[in-house]
């Protein structure tokens, strides 16, 4: 057990703390936080609306510019998907004992933010209602899909990443569900609980059970991490376009998924402990922690910017060359030094302890990360493709209100679900914090 | 549980662990052992069952994997072989991603189907209160020397287990 929980050896008291947000009457805060996300859900649904009625020309794409904010949102959420598998599982199977008092809201943010990642290529095909010709099923035309393309793959990926989490995620709170089925929750809330922990009983052999299949799923869940978006970098490094086309492309975008994860895993559990008063839980180590994973992750991405400008000039293509430049001093310079500012100098700050364990300095930078991030994959997917190779063909890219309808829409999603989740379930998985509290005594 | 069972009820792991190892000592049958959190348990005879679950994760992981391959194959070379610009009909190292993501997927379900197919109803089985947040429970099998014995046990002074009734 981390030195700095403060909590006595008493397991009530510690199911007590964690899940006193769940029977307490709602807070002002939880409203002042849930009410904007609601307002973002209401944004997105007439970004919707009008994709839907009027069809993907209320966007502001044109002739080079096929990909824009939709794809841009999309590799974002992905990534930030990443962090929750990262913790779950690898930290997991590392015993990392720190994990503990964030793997369950990580978890959850990686099931909400595949959610939202999934919105966007669904829309993005324009006749929604045919979505699911994306995966191979017999049909009168007796067409299957194409297994050679890596879009195709990253059907394959997603779908197997969202499942394999939910599972994770669901398994891991069948314990606390059990606790409380029997506590202090009203009697339907009890029913439902009761029904969600499939009358787990606690005996020795039920944990032996669990453990087995929690380490089983890590191990299986600890490659999808590194395959699903190396699979998403994919749809860009198997195409010929320059700025896309490059071997580098899976370990710089798994290195980028870990680090915008982790900055989101970071606003999140701040927001959290705030919230729910967790601090006991969710302490400085856990957050100085988590600010060393992504001074790591943040050097590996900034390394991956280095190298892939040194492959641009090295490689003598002009093309190749032209998109570094255009990148850097084009039109959406700006873009491109908020990624390097955020994603390369922000996060070597992080070297400095005092500054891990500001937690006002860790949320500004998490926020800050998780906009340079953004900016990354914009500067990737939209400056690369906006000129081509016909100068003729230039267009300045504008995303419309529409696009930035349906990122609101997302973003006010996810934190409603999450927001949601905090008032039925622990965000704190209890039962595992009571094993390290045994294994000291 | 059976209502002629005793149960014996400890407030913390060091108690539990050493109660069990007495009652192990003193000749006595456990039917089985409750916790509100994962303990690491003596390896007895009654602790050591196997479980099935990684060997059920392994065949299916297998299975998925060449499910993956052979519906590729098939896909391309028998249902609808389809030539773009000359390429060969079975391009292999196009299909270890979906081949890779089948046996993970395959293998993750069946293991998590065997963990929640072998869970029993027992949703408002009085055990569960005692258990629920910071009970640790031993559940004996009675027989005509468990009283006896758990009047020495009583009188121990190193732990404290306590016996009591699953009414309470």
């Amino acid at each position: 057990m981390p030195d700095d929980i403060k909590i006595l050896n008493q397991y009530q008291q510690i199911t007590d703390e964690i899940c006193r947000p769940l029977f307490k009457p709602t807070t002002k805060l939880w409203f002042f936080a849930f009410f904007p996300g609601i307002a973002g859900i209401i944004i997105g649904i007439y970004g919707v609306y009008c994709t839907f009625y009027k069809g993907i020309g209320t966007w502001g794409l044109n002739r080079t510019v096929g990909w824009g904010w939709a794809i841009t949102n999309f590799v974002w959420w992905i990534g930030i998907g990443h962090a929750g598998t990262f913790i779950s599982a690898i930290l997991l199977l590392f015993r990392q004992e720190w994990r503990t008092g964030i793997n369950r809201a990580a978890e959850t943010m990686t099931i909400f933010a595949i959610l939202c990642a999934a919105v966007f290529p669904v829309i993005h095909m324009g006749r929604v209602e045919f979505a699911f010709f994306a995966f191979p099923y017999p049909n009168t035309r007796n067409l299957w899909v194409n297994f050679n393309s890596p879009l195709l793959w990253d059907v394959f990926a997603i779908s197997t990443y969202f499942i394999v989490s939910l599972i994770f995620w669901y398994i891991g709170m069948i314990p606390d569900l059990a606790v409380l089925s029997g506590g202090k929750a009203k009697k339907i809330k009890r029913k439902i609980y009761s029904a969600l922990s499939l009358g787990w009983q606690g005996t020795a052999f039920d944990w032996k059970r669990h453990e087995k299949t929690m380490i089983l799923l890590a191990s299986l869940a600890t490659p999808l991490v590194i395959s699903v978006h190396s699979v998403v970098s994919m749809d860009f490094a198997t195409s010929i376009i320059p700025g896309w086309h490059s071997t580098i492309f899976p370990p710089y975008f798994v290195a980028g998924a870990i680090f915008s994860g982790f900055a989101m895993v970071q606003t999140l559990v701040i927001i959290t402990r705030k919230i729910l008063k967790l601090e006991n839980y969710i302490t400085l180590k856990h957050i100085d922690s988590m600010n060393k994973i992504i001074l790591l992750t943040g050097s590996m991405v900034a390394l991956a910017y280095v190298v892939e400008a040194f492959y641009a000039i090295y490689s003598g293509n002009e093309f190749e060359e032209f998109v570094l430049l255009n990148r850097a001093t084009g039109p959406f310079a700006l873009g491109f030094w908020i990624m390097i500012f955020c994603n390369m100098i922000i996060p070597q700050l992080f070297w400095f302890k005092k500054i891990r364990r500001n937690i006002r300095i860790t949320f500004l930078f998490s926020l800050l990360i998780n906009f340079g991030m953004w900016m990354e994959r914009f500067t990737i997917i939209t400056v690369s493709l906006q000129r081509d190779f016909m100068p003729s063909n230039w267009a300045y890219y504008r995303p419309t209100f529409v696009e930035v309808a349906l990122f609101i829409g997302t973003i006010g999603l996810f934190f409603t679900l999450y927001l949601l989740f905090l008032r039925l379930f622990p965000v704190v998985s209890f039962s595992e914090i009571k094993h390290q509290i045994k294994e000291n005594e | 549980m059976n209502k002629q069972d005793y149960l014996l009820v400890a407030n913390n792991k060091t108690d539990f662990l050493s109660g069990i190892q007495w009652i192990e000592n003193s000749g006595l049958k456990i039917k089985n052992v409750y916790s509100p959190c994962q303990v690491n348990l003596p390896q007895t005879k009654i602790f050591r069952k196997k479980t099935i679950i990684p060997g059920t994760a392994l065949i299916f992981g297998i299975l998925g994997s060449i499910g993956g391959f052979y519906f590729q194959y098939w896909v391309n070379n028998i249902a609808y072989p389809l030539n773009i610009g000359g390429k060969p009909l079975l391009p292999l190292p196009s299909f270890v991603p979906v081949v890779f993501e089948c046996a993970v997927l395959f293998a993750s379900v069946a293991a998590a189907t065997v963990f929640l197919s072998k869970r029993k109803s027992k949703n408002h089985s009085p055990i569960r209160n005692l258990i629920s947040n910071n009970k640790f429970v031993i559940e004996l099998v009675k027989d005509e020397n468990t009283d006896k014995i758990l009047r020495v046990l009583e009188n121990e002074k190193s732990f404290n287990l306590k016996r009591t009734d699953v009414s309470e």
